[in-house]
Protein backbone atom coordinates (compact mmCIF):
# COMPACT_ATOMS: atom_id res chain seq x y z
CA UNK A 1 0.00 0.00 0.00
CA UNK A 2 1.17 3.37 -0.76
CA UNK A 3 1.36 5.77 1.94
CA UNK A 4 1.32 9.50 0.47
CA UNK A 5 1.79 12.43 2.35
CA UNK A 6 -1.38 14.54 3.21
CA UNK A 7 -0.06 17.20 0.67
CA UNK A 8 0.17 14.78 -2.24
CA UNK A 9 -1.88 16.07 -5.02
CA UNK A 10 -2.10 13.75 -8.56
CA UNK A 11 -2.79 16.33 -10.52
CA UNK A 12 0.64 17.74 -10.17
CA UNK A 13 1.78 13.94 -11.74
CA UNK A 14 -0.82 14.30 -14.72
CA UNK A 15 -0.91 17.37 -15.70
CA UNK A 16 2.59 18.07 -17.11
CA UNK A 17 2.27 15.26 -19.59
CA UNK A 18 -1.71 16.04 -20.59
CA UNK A 19 -0.62 19.72 -21.86
CA UNK A 20 2.09 18.03 -23.39
CA UNK A 21 -0.02 15.56 -25.21
CA UNK A 22 -2.52 18.32 -25.98
CA UNK A 23 -3.69 17.61 -29.79
CA UNK A 24 -4.93 21.53 -29.42
CA UNK A 25 -2.08 23.20 -29.10
CA UNK A 26 -0.19 24.99 -31.53
CA UNK A 27 2.85 24.15 -33.22
CA UNK A 28 4.57 27.15 -31.73
CA UNK A 29 4.15 26.62 -28.51
CA UNK A 30 4.86 22.75 -29.06
CA UNK A 31 8.93 24.21 -30.77
CA UNK A 32 9.15 26.64 -27.51
CA UNK A 33 8.99 23.78 -25.47
CA UNK A 34 11.11 21.81 -27.50
CA UNK A 35 8.52 18.71 -27.87
CA UNK A 36 9.08 18.15 -31.88
CA UNK A 37 11.04 15.58 -33.48
CA UNK A 38 12.01 16.01 -37.03
CA UNK A 39 12.02 13.15 -39.21
CA UNK A 40 15.41 12.03 -40.47
CA UNK A 41 14.42 11.92 -43.90
CA UNK A 42 11.44 11.95 -46.49
CA UNK A 43 9.23 9.16 -45.61
CA UNK A 44 8.72 7.73 -48.67
CA UNK A 45 12.65 7.76 -50.00
CA UNK A 46 15.50 6.91 -46.94
CA UNK A 47 17.82 8.48 -49.61
CA UNK A 48 15.99 12.21 -49.60
CA UNK A 49 16.46 14.74 -46.78
CA UNK A 50 12.88 15.35 -44.75
CA UNK A 51 10.33 16.72 -46.35
CA UNK A 52 10.78 20.49 -44.44
CA UNK A 53 14.67 20.26 -45.26
CA UNK A 54 13.97 19.81 -49.37
CA UNK A 55 11.14 22.47 -49.55
CA UNK A 56 13.08 24.50 -48.27
CA UNK A 57 16.23 24.05 -50.60
CA UNK A 58 13.98 24.27 -53.41
CA UNK A 59 12.50 27.51 -52.08
CA UNK A 60 15.82 29.10 -51.74
CA UNK A 61 17.12 28.39 -54.69
CA UNK A 62 14.53 27.97 -57.50
CA UNK A 63 12.54 31.54 -56.83
CA UNK A 64 8.67 31.31 -57.65
CA UNK A 65 9.06 27.63 -57.72
CA UNK A 66 5.36 25.79 -56.30
CA UNK A 67 5.29 22.87 -54.14
CA UNK A 68 2.67 20.86 -52.38
CA UNK A 69 2.13 18.87 -49.24
CA UNK A 70 -0.21 15.68 -48.88
CA UNK A 71 -1.11 13.82 -46.01
CA UNK A 72 -3.63 12.12 -43.42
CA UNK A 73 -5.23 13.84 -40.73
CA UNK A 74 -2.83 13.65 -38.10
CA UNK A 75 0.53 12.87 -39.96
CA UNK A 76 2.27 16.03 -39.30
CA UNK A 77 1.71 18.33 -42.17
CA UNK A 78 1.28 21.38 -39.82
CA UNK A 79 4.59 20.31 -37.99
CA UNK A 80 6.30 20.11 -41.71
CA UNK A 81 5.17 23.42 -42.84
CA UNK A 82 6.61 24.79 -39.54
CA UNK A 83 9.96 23.58 -39.83
CA UNK A 84 10.43 24.47 -43.41
CA UNK A 85 9.57 28.03 -42.20
CA UNK A 86 12.20 27.91 -39.67
CA UNK A 87 14.42 26.78 -41.63
CA UNK A 88 13.83 29.50 -44.49
CA UNK A 89 14.26 31.69 -41.86
CA UNK A 90 17.80 31.25 -41.30
CA UNK A 91 18.60 33.42 -43.98
CA UNK A 92 18.27 37.09 -42.37
CA UNK A 93 16.76 38.51 -46.20
CA UNK A 94 14.19 35.74 -46.50
CA UNK A 95 10.79 36.76 -46.15
CA UNK A 96 9.00 34.12 -45.30
CA UNK A 97 4.98 33.63 -44.15
CA UNK A 98 3.06 31.16 -43.37
CA UNK A 99 -0.71 31.06 -42.92
CA UNK A 100 -3.86 28.84 -42.12
CA UNK A 101 -6.40 30.04 -44.51
CA UNK A 102 -9.33 28.97 -42.17
CA UNK A 103 -7.49 31.44 -39.33
CA UNK A 104 -8.07 34.52 -42.09
CA UNK A 105 -11.32 33.78 -43.73
CA UNK A 106 -14.36 30.90 -43.76
CA UNK A 107 -12.82 28.82 -46.35
CA UNK A 108 -16.11 27.34 -46.96
CA UNK A 109 -17.22 30.89 -49.01
CA UNK A 110 -14.27 31.39 -50.41
CA UNK A 111 -13.81 33.14 -53.57
CA UNK A 112 -11.37 33.15 -56.24
CA UNK A 113 -8.89 35.71 -55.72
CA UNK A 114 -9.25 35.20 -51.69
CA UNK A 115 -5.66 33.25 -50.72
CA UNK A 116 -3.86 35.86 -53.59
CA UNK A 117 -5.52 38.67 -51.23
CA UNK A 118 -4.28 36.89 -48.27
CA UNK A 119 -0.91 36.61 -49.51
CA UNK A 120 -0.54 40.32 -50.45
CA UNK A 121 -2.23 41.11 -46.94
CA UNK A 122 0.50 39.36 -45.53
CA UNK A 123 3.44 40.69 -47.27
CA UNK A 124 2.01 44.28 -46.93
CA UNK A 125 2.07 43.63 -42.85
CA UNK A 126 5.37 42.35 -43.40
CA UNK A 127 6.80 45.46 -45.34
CA UNK A 128 5.20 47.95 -42.65
CA UNK A 129 7.05 46.34 -39.98
CA UNK A 130 10.62 46.85 -41.98
CA UNK A 131 12.48 50.51 -41.69
CA UNK A 132 11.48 53.06 -44.14
CA UNK A 133 8.38 54.63 -45.27
CA UNK A 134 5.97 52.82 -48.03
CA UNK A 135 5.49 54.78 -50.78
CA UNK A 136 2.00 55.97 -51.41
CA UNK A 137 1.26 53.42 -54.47
CA UNK A 138 2.13 50.80 -52.11
CA UNK A 139 -0.43 52.19 -49.63
CA UNK A 140 -2.88 52.67 -52.22
CA UNK A 141 -2.56 48.64 -53.20
CA UNK A 142 -2.93 47.28 -50.48
CA UNK A 143 -6.07 50.18 -49.57
CA UNK A 144 -7.49 48.40 -52.68
CA UNK A 145 -6.66 45.22 -51.74
CA UNK A 146 -8.04 45.41 -48.26
CA UNK A 147 -11.26 46.63 -50.19
CA UNK A 148 -11.64 43.77 -52.26
CA UNK A 149 -10.22 41.38 -49.63
CA UNK A 150 -13.12 42.34 -47.04
CA UNK A 151 -15.78 44.51 -49.44
CA UNK A 152 -16.59 47.77 -48.22
CA UNK A 153 -20.25 49.55 -47.46
CA UNK A 154 -20.99 52.84 -49.26
CA UNK A 155 -24.06 55.07 -48.55
CA UNK A 156 -25.52 56.67 -51.98
CA UNK A 157 -28.96 58.58 -51.87
CA UNK A 158 -31.93 56.13 -53.26
CA UNK A 159 -32.76 59.03 -56.39
CA UNK A 160 -28.73 58.18 -56.93
CA UNK A 161 -29.79 54.61 -57.60
CA UNK A 162 -30.04 54.37 -61.44
CA UNK A 163 -29.26 51.95 -63.79
CA UNK A 164 -27.22 54.63 -65.69
CA UNK A 165 -24.82 54.91 -63.11
CA UNK A 166 -23.94 51.15 -64.09
CA UNK A 167 -23.23 51.49 -67.89
CA UNK A 168 -25.02 49.98 -70.32
CA UNK A 169 -26.43 46.28 -69.43
CA UNK A 170 -24.14 43.70 -71.37
CA UNK A 171 -25.15 39.96 -71.61
CA UNK A 172 -22.19 37.96 -71.81
CA UNK A 173 -21.42 35.48 -75.02
CA UNK A 174 -18.60 32.48 -74.97
CA UNK A 175 -16.82 31.94 -78.37
CA UNK A 176 -15.38 29.04 -77.94
CA UNK A 177 -11.35 28.69 -79.41
CA UNK A 178 -9.99 26.27 -81.49
CA UNK A 179 -7.43 25.06 -78.35
CA UNK A 180 -8.76 23.39 -74.96
CA UNK A 181 -6.15 25.86 -72.77
CA UNK A 182 -3.71 23.42 -70.09
CA UNK A 183 -5.50 25.73 -67.34
CA UNK A 184 -8.27 28.08 -67.43
CA UNK A 185 -7.20 31.80 -68.72
CA UNK A 186 -7.50 33.78 -64.99
CA UNK A 187 -10.75 35.62 -64.38
CA UNK A 188 -10.86 39.33 -63.84
CA UNK A 189 -11.02 39.79 -59.85
CA UNK A 190 -8.00 37.42 -59.84
CA UNK A 191 -5.53 39.74 -62.32
CA UNK A 192 -6.82 42.72 -60.13
CA UNK A 193 -5.65 41.52 -57.09
CA UNK A 194 -2.48 40.20 -58.83
CA UNK A 195 -1.46 43.58 -59.84
CA UNK A 196 -1.95 44.99 -56.55
CA UNK A 197 0.16 42.32 -55.05
CA UNK A 198 2.94 42.98 -57.74
CA UNK A 199 2.69 46.45 -56.28
CA UNK A 200 2.73 45.55 -52.50
CA UNK A 201 5.94 43.42 -53.16
CA UNK A 202 7.32 45.53 -55.68
CA UNK A 203 10.02 47.01 -53.56
CA UNK A 204 10.58 43.20 -52.16
CA UNK A 205 11.35 41.63 -55.29
CA UNK A 206 13.75 44.63 -56.34
CA UNK A 207 16.19 44.01 -53.13
CA UNK A 208 16.24 40.46 -54.83
CA UNK A 209 14.26 39.42 -51.75
CA UNK A 210 13.81 35.50 -51.21
CA UNK A 211 9.55 35.35 -50.89
CA UNK A 212 7.98 31.92 -49.30
CA UNK A 213 4.68 31.98 -48.89
CA UNK A 214 3.39 28.62 -46.89
CA UNK A 215 -0.32 28.20 -46.65
CA UNK A 216 -1.63 25.81 -44.47
CA UNK A 217 -5.43 24.66 -44.32
CA UNK A 218 -6.09 24.72 -48.07
CA UNK A 219 -6.19 20.46 -47.64
CA UNK A 220 -9.72 20.99 -46.01
CA UNK A 221 -11.14 22.43 -49.68
CA UNK A 222 -13.25 20.03 -52.03
CA UNK A 223 -10.29 18.78 -54.51
CA UNK A 224 -12.47 20.51 -56.99
CA UNK A 225 -12.20 23.79 -55.55
CA UNK A 226 -8.56 23.22 -54.23
CA UNK A 227 -8.40 22.69 -58.39
CA UNK A 228 -10.14 25.88 -58.74
CA UNK A 229 -7.83 28.31 -56.48
CA UNK A 230 -4.71 26.50 -57.78
CA UNK A 231 -5.45 27.46 -61.56
CA UNK A 232 -6.63 30.94 -60.82
CA UNK A 233 -4.73 32.14 -57.32
CA UNK A 234 -1.57 29.97 -57.12
CA UNK A 235 -0.98 29.99 -60.86
CA UNK A 236 -1.17 34.53 -60.54
CA UNK A 237 1.31 33.98 -58.25
CA UNK A 238 3.37 31.68 -60.14
CA UNK A 239 3.99 34.41 -62.97
CA UNK A 240 6.13 36.79 -59.92
CA UNK A 241 9.12 35.20 -57.69
CA UNK A 242 7.53 34.40 -54.93
CA UNK A 243 7.54 30.86 -53.64
CA UNK A 244 4.97 28.81 -52.18
CA UNK A 245 4.16 26.05 -50.28
CA UNK A 246 0.52 24.46 -50.05
CA UNK A 247 -1.13 21.61 -48.21
CA UNK A 248 -3.31 19.74 -50.43
CA UNK A 249 -6.20 17.84 -50.26
CA UNK A 250 -5.17 13.90 -49.47
CA UNK A 251 -7.40 12.61 -52.23
CA UNK A 252 -5.81 14.33 -55.05
CA UNK A 253 -2.52 12.24 -54.39
CA UNK A 254 -4.73 9.13 -55.29
CA UNK A 255 -6.67 10.95 -58.57
CA UNK A 256 -6.03 9.52 -61.77
CA UNK A 257 -5.73 13.34 -63.45
CA UNK A 258 -2.34 13.30 -61.51
CA UNK A 259 -3.51 17.01 -61.55
CA UNK A 260 -0.98 17.84 -57.96
CA UNK A 261 2.24 15.98 -60.07
CA UNK A 262 1.39 18.26 -63.51
CA UNK A 263 0.65 21.25 -61.88
CA UNK A 264 3.18 21.85 -59.00
CA UNK A 265 6.92 21.80 -59.49
CA UNK A 266 7.26 19.31 -56.29
CA UNK A 267 4.78 17.37 -54.18
CA UNK A 268 5.85 15.28 -51.21
CA UNK A 269 3.67 13.14 -49.29
CA UNK A 270 3.40 12.48 -45.50
CA UNK A 271 2.02 8.40 -45.36
CA UNK A 272 1.69 6.93 -41.67
CA UNK A 273 4.74 6.06 -39.99
CA UNK A 274 5.92 2.33 -40.66
CA UNK A 275 5.12 -0.14 -38.55
CA UNK A 276 9.28 -1.23 -38.94
CA UNK A 277 11.85 -0.90 -36.13
CA UNK A 278 12.84 2.87 -37.52
CA UNK A 279 9.56 3.70 -37.26
CA UNK A 280 8.51 2.52 -34.13
CA UNK A 281 11.48 4.10 -32.59
CA UNK A 282 10.68 7.18 -34.16
CA UNK A 283 7.36 7.43 -32.61
CA UNK A 284 8.85 6.41 -29.00
CA UNK A 285 11.08 8.77 -29.25
CA UNK A 286 8.14 11.74 -29.34
CA UNK A 287 6.42 9.80 -26.70
CA UNK A 288 9.83 9.95 -24.72
CA UNK A 289 10.03 13.69 -25.92
CA UNK A 290 6.20 14.45 -24.41
CA UNK A 291 7.52 12.85 -20.99
CA UNK A 292 5.48 9.15 -21.27
CA UNK A 293 8.09 7.09 -19.77
CA UNK A 294 7.53 9.32 -16.55
CA UNK A 295 4.18 7.41 -16.15
CA UNK A 296 4.22 4.39 -18.06
CA UNK A 297 6.64 1.02 -18.34
CA UNK A 298 8.22 -0.22 -21.85
CA UNK A 299 5.71 -2.57 -22.35
CA UNK A 300 2.88 0.23 -22.75
CA UNK A 301 4.52 2.08 -24.80
CA UNK A 302 5.12 -0.24 -27.21
CA UNK A 303 1.76 -1.43 -26.91
CA UNK A 304 0.41 2.55 -27.89
CA UNK A 305 2.79 2.86 -30.68
CA UNK A 306 1.82 -0.64 -32.30
CA UNK A 307 -1.94 0.79 -31.81
CA UNK A 308 -1.55 3.87 -33.23
CA UNK A 309 -0.82 2.62 -36.60
CA UNK A 310 1.92 5.42 -36.92
CA UNK A 311 -0.67 8.50 -37.06
CA UNK A 312 1.17 10.71 -34.54
CA UNK A 313 -1.99 12.42 -33.63
CA UNK A 314 -3.34 8.88 -32.85
CA UNK A 315 -0.38 8.10 -31.16
CA UNK A 316 -0.77 11.27 -28.65
CA UNK A 317 -4.25 10.32 -28.03
CA UNK A 318 -3.97 7.34 -26.92
CA UNK A 319 -1.69 8.47 -24.70
CA UNK A 320 -3.36 11.03 -23.43
CA UNK A 321 -6.42 8.86 -22.91
CA UNK A 322 -4.41 6.15 -21.28
CA UNK A 323 -3.32 8.90 -18.72
CA UNK A 324 -7.01 10.36 -17.94
CA UNK A 325 -8.19 6.52 -17.42
CA UNK A 326 -5.25 6.35 -14.78
CA UNK A 327 -6.12 9.46 -13.35
CA UNK A 328 -10.14 9.00 -13.32
CA UNK A 329 -8.91 5.25 -11.23
CA UNK A 330 -6.93 7.45 -9.09
CA UNK A 331 -3.78 5.10 -10.13
CA UNK A 332 -0.20 6.76 -9.58
CA UNK A 333 1.34 5.36 -13.07
CA UNK A 334 -0.68 4.07 -16.31
CA UNK A 335 -1.83 0.26 -16.49
CA UNK A 336 -2.46 -1.90 -18.80
CA UNK A 337 -6.23 -1.74 -18.73
CA UNK A 338 -6.00 1.79 -19.03
CA UNK A 339 -3.89 1.70 -22.38
CA UNK A 340 -6.19 -1.23 -23.60
CA UNK A 341 -9.67 1.06 -22.56
CA UNK A 342 -7.75 3.80 -24.77
CA UNK A 343 -7.38 1.52 -27.34
CA UNK A 344 -10.87 0.72 -27.13
CA UNK A 345 -11.88 3.97 -27.70
CA UNK A 346 -10.26 5.25 -30.37
CA UNK A 347 -11.01 2.38 -32.60
CA UNK A 348 -14.52 2.78 -31.76
CA UNK A 349 -14.60 6.10 -32.77
CA UNK A 350 -12.83 5.06 -36.18
CA UNK A 351 -15.81 2.37 -35.95
CA UNK A 352 -18.68 4.65 -36.47
CA UNK A 353 -20.68 5.14 -39.27
CA UNK A 354 -18.95 2.39 -40.98
CA UNK A 355 -21.69 0.81 -43.44
CA UNK A 356 -21.90 -2.33 -45.36
CA UNK A 357 -19.40 -0.87 -48.54
CA UNK A 358 -16.72 0.25 -46.34
CA UNK A 359 -16.66 -2.92 -44.04
CA UNK A 360 -16.48 -4.67 -47.27
CA UNK A 361 -13.71 -3.06 -48.24
CA UNK A 362 -11.71 -3.61 -45.05
CA UNK A 363 -12.57 -7.49 -44.99
CA UNK A 364 -11.16 -7.39 -48.82
CA UNK A 365 -8.11 -5.47 -47.04
CA UNK A 366 -7.60 -7.73 -44.57
CA UNK A 367 -8.29 -10.73 -45.98
CA UNK A 368 -6.73 -10.77 -50.17
CA UNK A 369 -4.36 -7.66 -48.93
CA UNK A 370 -5.93 -5.63 -52.23
CA UNK A 371 -7.57 -1.90 -51.70
CA UNK A 372 -9.27 -0.37 -55.10
CA UNK A 373 -7.86 2.87 -54.69
CA UNK A 374 -10.04 4.30 -57.24
CA UNK A 375 -13.39 3.18 -55.39
CA UNK A 376 -14.51 6.81 -53.84
CA UNK A 377 -15.97 4.87 -50.40
CA UNK A 378 -12.00 3.46 -50.23
CA UNK A 379 -10.18 7.13 -50.65
CA UNK A 380 -12.59 8.31 -47.70
CA UNK A 381 -11.14 5.12 -45.51
CA UNK A 382 -7.99 6.11 -46.46
CA UNK A 383 -8.20 9.81 -45.97
CA UNK A 384 -10.31 9.33 -42.73
CA UNK A 385 -7.81 7.00 -41.58
CA UNK A 386 -9.63 3.85 -40.91
CA UNK A 387 -7.32 2.89 -43.71
CA UNK A 388 -3.54 3.39 -43.40
CA UNK A 389 -0.70 3.47 -45.87
CA UNK A 390 2.72 2.80 -45.18
CA UNK A 391 6.23 2.83 -47.11
CA UNK A 392 8.76 0.74 -45.84
CA UNK A 393 12.36 1.40 -47.51
CA UNK A 394 10.12 2.07 -50.85
CA UNK A 395 7.21 -0.88 -50.16
CA UNK A 396 4.16 -0.01 -50.21
CA UNK A 397 1.14 -1.24 -48.10
CA UNK A 398 -2.22 -0.63 -46.73
CA UNK A 399 -3.53 -1.56 -43.64
CA UNK A 400 -6.61 -1.28 -41.69
CA UNK A 401 -6.17 1.14 -38.30
CA UNK A 402 -5.21 -1.33 -35.57
CA UNK A 403 -7.18 0.44 -33.21
CA UNK A 404 -10.05 -0.17 -35.59
CA UNK A 405 -9.14 -3.42 -36.37
CA UNK A 406 -9.23 -4.61 -32.33
CA UNK A 407 -12.89 -3.66 -31.77
CA UNK A 408 -14.48 -4.61 -35.51
CA UNK A 409 -17.00 -7.25 -34.71
CA UNK A 410 -15.77 -10.64 -35.16
CA UNK A 411 -16.73 -12.46 -38.40
CA UNK A 412 -18.21 -15.74 -38.10
CA UNK B 1 -22.28 4.34 -29.49
CA UNK B 2 -22.27 2.17 -26.52
CA UNK B 3 -19.16 1.40 -26.82
CA UNK B 4 -17.62 4.61 -25.71
CA UNK B 5 -16.59 4.78 -21.77
CA UNK B 6 -19.03 5.56 -19.44
CA UNK B 7 -18.06 8.79 -17.16
CA UNK B 8 -20.17 10.83 -14.89
CA UNK B 9 -20.51 15.09 -15.34
CA UNK B 10 -18.19 14.66 -12.08
CA UNK B 11 -15.29 12.92 -13.81
CA UNK B 12 -15.61 14.86 -17.59
CA UNK B 13 -14.81 17.80 -15.65
CA UNK B 14 -12.04 16.89 -13.54
CA UNK B 15 -10.20 15.04 -16.58
CA UNK B 16 -10.77 18.51 -18.15
CA UNK B 17 -9.60 20.25 -14.95
CA UNK B 18 -6.53 17.83 -14.63
CA UNK B 19 -5.05 19.04 -17.65
CA UNK B 20 -5.49 22.90 -16.83
CA UNK B 21 -9.43 24.42 -17.43
CA UNK B 22 -7.87 27.07 -19.44
CA UNK B 23 -6.41 25.02 -21.85
CA UNK B 24 -7.34 23.97 -25.30
CA UNK B 25 -9.35 20.53 -25.84
CA UNK B 26 -12.90 19.53 -26.81
CA UNK B 27 -14.67 16.52 -25.35
CA UNK B 28 -17.49 14.48 -26.90
CA UNK B 29 -20.28 13.41 -24.53
CA UNK B 30 -22.63 11.06 -25.35
CA UNK B 31 -26.43 11.32 -23.24
CA UNK B 32 -29.81 10.42 -23.81
CA UNK B 33 -31.37 12.95 -25.45
CA UNK B 34 -34.16 13.57 -23.06
CA UNK B 35 -31.20 14.33 -20.64
CA UNK B 36 -29.35 16.43 -21.88
CA UNK B 37 -30.27 19.53 -20.26
CA UNK B 38 -30.04 17.48 -16.73
CA UNK B 39 -26.54 16.58 -17.55
CA UNK B 40 -25.61 20.64 -18.67
CA UNK B 41 -27.31 21.75 -15.42
CA UNK B 42 -24.66 19.21 -13.65
CA UNK B 43 -21.82 19.96 -15.96
CA UNK B 44 -22.08 23.72 -15.10
CA UNK B 45 -22.42 23.06 -11.36
CA UNK B 46 -18.93 20.55 -11.43
CA UNK B 47 -17.49 23.72 -12.87
CA UNK B 48 -18.20 25.86 -10.49
CA UNK B 49 -17.33 23.47 -8.07
CA UNK B 50 -13.93 22.07 -9.49
CA UNK B 51 -12.64 24.94 -11.25
CA UNK B 52 -13.98 28.24 -10.14
CA UNK B 53 -15.20 28.88 -13.92
CA UNK B 54 -18.79 29.73 -15.00
CA UNK B 55 -19.21 28.03 -18.20
CA UNK B 56 -20.35 29.57 -21.03
CA UNK B 57 -23.55 27.77 -22.56
CA UNK B 58 -24.52 27.98 -25.86
CA UNK B 59 -27.28 25.97 -27.98
CA UNK B 60 -25.74 24.53 -31.32
CA UNK B 61 -29.34 25.54 -32.73
CA UNK B 62 -28.37 29.69 -32.04
CA UNK B 63 -24.67 29.26 -33.73
CA UNK B 64 -25.01 30.66 -37.39
CA UNK B 65 -22.43 28.22 -38.86
CA UNK B 66 -21.19 31.26 -41.26
CA UNK B 67 -19.98 33.09 -37.92
CA UNK B 68 -19.43 29.58 -35.57
CA UNK B 69 -15.39 30.55 -35.61
CA UNK B 70 -16.09 34.14 -34.19
CA UNK B 71 -19.03 32.81 -31.86
CA UNK B 72 -16.16 30.30 -30.29
CA UNK B 73 -13.41 32.31 -30.17
CA UNK B 74 -15.14 35.21 -28.71
CA UNK B 75 -14.73 33.98 -25.38
CA UNK B 76 -12.05 31.72 -23.56
CA UNK B 77 -13.87 29.97 -20.61
CA UNK B 78 -15.00 26.70 -20.68
CA UNK B 79 -17.91 26.17 -22.92
CA UNK B 80 -20.81 23.47 -23.46
CA UNK B 81 -22.50 23.36 -26.57
CA UNK B 82 -25.61 21.45 -26.38
CA UNK B 83 -26.68 19.78 -29.94
CA UNK B 84 -30.57 18.59 -29.40
CA UNK B 85 -31.41 19.08 -33.59
CA UNK B 86 -28.61 18.81 -36.16
CA UNK B 87 -27.44 22.09 -36.62
CA UNK B 88 -27.45 22.45 -40.51
CA UNK B 89 -23.45 23.09 -41.43
CA UNK B 90 -22.48 23.48 -38.24
CA UNK B 91 -20.13 21.08 -37.75
CA UNK B 92 -19.10 21.00 -41.55
CA UNK B 93 -17.66 24.63 -40.57
CA UNK B 94 -15.76 23.93 -37.45
CA UNK B 95 -14.12 20.51 -39.28
CA UNK B 96 -13.12 23.33 -41.73
CA UNK B 97 -11.75 25.93 -39.01
CA UNK B 98 -10.86 23.66 -36.77
CA UNK B 99 -7.73 25.25 -36.18
CA UNK B 100 -9.47 28.17 -34.17
CA UNK B 101 -10.07 25.54 -31.40
CA UNK B 102 -6.47 26.05 -30.90
CA UNK B 103 -7.42 29.09 -29.37
CA UNK B 104 -9.92 28.38 -26.76
CA UNK B 105 -10.63 26.77 -23.88
CA UNK B 106 -12.47 23.50 -23.49
CA UNK B 107 -15.56 23.12 -25.24
CA UNK B 108 -17.48 20.25 -24.42
CA UNK B 109 -20.42 19.00 -26.99
CA UNK B 110 -22.78 17.39 -25.58
CA UNK B 111 -25.11 15.37 -27.90
CA UNK B 112 -27.86 12.18 -27.74
CA UNK B 113 -26.35 8.75 -29.86
CA UNK B 114 -27.85 9.53 -33.07
CA UNK B 115 -26.05 13.09 -33.25
CA UNK B 116 -22.84 12.60 -32.06
CA UNK B 117 -22.40 9.39 -34.81
CA UNK B 118 -23.03 12.01 -36.93
CA UNK B 119 -21.08 14.68 -35.61
CA UNK B 120 -17.69 11.83 -35.76
CA UNK B 121 -18.74 11.03 -39.45
CA UNK B 122 -19.24 14.34 -40.88
CA UNK B 123 -16.23 16.22 -39.39
CA UNK B 124 -13.18 14.06 -39.38
CA UNK B 125 -10.63 16.74 -38.71
CA UNK B 126 -12.75 17.58 -35.52
CA UNK B 127 -12.90 14.35 -34.61
CA UNK B 128 -9.11 13.75 -34.66
CA UNK B 129 -8.72 16.14 -32.42
CA UNK B 130 -11.07 15.32 -29.84
CA UNK B 131 -9.25 14.45 -26.23
CA UNK B 132 -12.07 12.49 -25.40
CA UNK B 133 -15.40 10.33 -26.64
CA UNK B 134 -17.60 9.73 -23.30
CA UNK B 135 -21.11 8.37 -23.01
CA UNK B 136 -22.29 10.40 -19.88
CA UNK B 137 -24.11 8.38 -16.60
CA UNK B 138 -26.43 10.26 -14.74
CA UNK B 139 -26.95 7.96 -11.95
CA UNK B 140 -24.12 8.34 -10.00
CA UNK B 141 -23.05 5.17 -9.50
CA UNK B 142 -23.26 3.77 -12.96
CA UNK B 143 -20.09 6.17 -13.97
CA UNK B 144 -15.97 4.95 -14.02
CA UNK B 145 -13.58 6.03 -15.56
CA UNK B 146 -12.89 3.37 -18.47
Amino acid sequence: MQIRSPEFDRRQVYRPLLERLNSMSSVRRLNGDDLIVPRSHDPLEAQEPPIHIAFAREAELTRGIQMALVGGIGSGKTTEMWLTERQLNRHPDAVNILVDIAEKTDIGELNTGAILATVGLELYARLKKKPGELSGEIASAYAKLRTLAYGKTDWVAEENLDDEDYGERAIRVDVPGLMRLRFPALRREVKEVKDLVDTITGPLVDQDAQITVLIDGLDRLSPERFREFTEQDLRAIKRTRISVVVVAPLVLWYDKSRFLQEYFDVVKYIPAVAPGLEGRSFLREILKRRGSSELMEAPQVNSIVKASGGVIRDLLTLVRTAASNAYGDDEDRVRPKHVNAAISQLGHRYLVGLGVKQRRILMRLEDFDELPTADPVALELLANRQILEHFDHGRQSFEVHPALKKVMPKRT
Amino acid sequence: MNDFALTTAFDAVRRIAVSGAENPSAVLLICDASLIDRVEADLVIEFRVQTALDPRLLPASQIDPRHAAEVLSSEHRPTIITVKVWPRGLFESLDRHVVLLTNLGPVLILASAKIANRILRSAPNLSSRLADVLRVATDPGEGSSI
